[in-house]
């Protein structure tokens, strides 16, 4: 019976939520939570050996120790196959899985396989690394990730070679394959080329990767004595009645509010409606997540010109690419039309 | 896209390969996920001091001309 290790957060064990993501690293022997599905999967073919548990905030907090533990968790009881997740669409849950993974197969040669929403943020940070299967956005979707991951590990835990990534059902690795064929480069680019001539469909060899694009920086600001700054967040820093309706996750909203009224913090409050982290620290004092009170004090100094009158808000957890950069693209618009010369943007 | 659009932008959080991915460009290591400018650790006069001090690399960091995406050193 093939032997198989599986990561997973202090959600997934059971351990608890944003309240509990600083659950340090822990090993448990046999299956838990999402490897108990994983085991029912398996059957016969294999059994999980051993669980490795950490929480989000703990894992980022110091990575290195923490990969170091998994190593030597690892190192001990020698799986055939580590398996991460499904971590869906979170991010530090799926930074960590990708991380962990990278790191079996890297330092120990065990065969990873995480599972993943393609567009989840550690698909472009971990897929060279580590093999992965895309799922659904939300544990909602755990019976099909499970049933598409299990057959998958087994193939990797007999060391089976993987077959091209569109064949196999997984997120390409992003590396492309020597392959003989009968048929040369230059007759498969003159009928691709005719094909795309007459309006036939044809299919490109070349993928191109979907990582953001980069953005020629900004010009710097000349006199940060003259200049006006703004203030904006992903942090879902609002109102305590959260009068714009802003999503906790999932964003499709932004809204601003009067520096004077968060100065003020108080009928109404401010207070985070962020679903993706604990927000007790910034809810206690908002400056936390936009530091007006230092933004203040150094207006106050004469290093900065002005404060814009406003703070820009949204939630940056879930939120897709399309409307993140709709967001994003929407409020420079709106800082440019109010004459803002900088802006500091904070981020969990 | 704050920068797309012409205007310098720092962004300061505890996940800066995360922040590079997503194509910001002044990148600066700040605090914990939950809390980017805030040390909870600190007494209050320390935090503010210290959260002053996060604001002024950010400040710099937009005053620094630049030809790429960049993680800025904590100086």
């Amino acid at each position: 019976m093939l032997r198989v290790a599986h990561y997973i957060n202090q959600f997934f064990a059971g351990i608890g939520g944003e309240d509990k993501a600083d659950a340090p690293f822990e090993v448990r022997e046999g299956a838990v939570g999402p490897g108990r599905a994983f085991a029912m999967e398996f059957g016969d073919d294999a059994e999980i050996v051993q669980t490795l548990v950490c929480g989000d905030n703990a894992f980022h907090a110091d990575p290195e120790a923490n990969l170091e533990a998994a190593v030597a968790a690892l190192a001990e009881s020698k799986p055939d196959l580590l398996i991460a997740g499904p971590a869906f669409n979170a991010g530090r849950y799926g930074l960590a899985c990708g991380a962990i993974a990278a790191a079996a197969t890297e330092k120990l040669g065990i065969p990873a396989l995480i599972g993943l929403y393609p567009e989840a943020p550690a698909v472009d940070v971990y897929r060279v690394r580590t093999v992965m299967m895309p799922t659904g956005d939300s544990a909602g979707s755990m019976k099909d990730a499970v049933a598409s991951m299990a057959p998958m590990g087994l193939r990797l835990a007999r060391g089976e070679p993987l077959s091209p990534a569109e064949e196999d059902g997984r997120i390409p690795i992003g590396y492309r394959k020597a392959v003989a064929t009968e048929v040369p480069v230059a007759h498969r680019a003159v009928e691709m080329l005719l094909a795309k001539l007459k309006g036939e469909p044809f299919e490109s060899e070349i993928s191109l990767p979907e990582g953001a694009e980069p953005v020629p920086p900004a010009p710097a600001v000349d006199d940060l004595g003259e200049a006006t700054i703004a203030l904006v967040t992903e942090g879902g820093l609002v109102p305590e009645d959260n009068p714009d309706r802003i999503e906790s996750s999932s964003a499709t909203k932004w809204a601003r509010y009067p520096i004077d009224m968060l100065r003020a913090n108080t009928d109404p409050a401010f207070k985070s409606i962020h679903a993706g982290y604990d927000s007790q620290w910034v809810d206690a004092d908002p400056n936390r997540m936009v530091p007006l009170d230092a933004l203040e004090a150094l207006r106050a100094e004469g290093v900065i010109g002005g404060i814009h009158d406003y703070f820009y808000a949204t939630t940056g957890t879930g939120t897709t690419v399309t409307h993140g950069e709709r967001i994003g693209g929407e409020i420079a618009k709106q800082l440019i039309a109010d004459g803002v010369q900088a802006v500091i943007v904070t981020s969990t | 896209m704050i920068e797309k659009a012409g205007l310098p932008a720092a962004h300061l959080t505890a996940m800066t390969a995360m922040a590079k991915l997503a194509g910001a460009n002044r990148i600066l290591s700040s605090g914990l996920i939950p809390h980017p400018v805030g040390d909870p650790t600190r007494s209050h006069d320390e935090e503010v001091a210290w959260r002053k001090g996060q604001v002024q690399k950010a400040l710099n960091a937009v005053a620094t001309p630049l030809d790429e995406a960049m993680i800025f050193p904590d100086w």
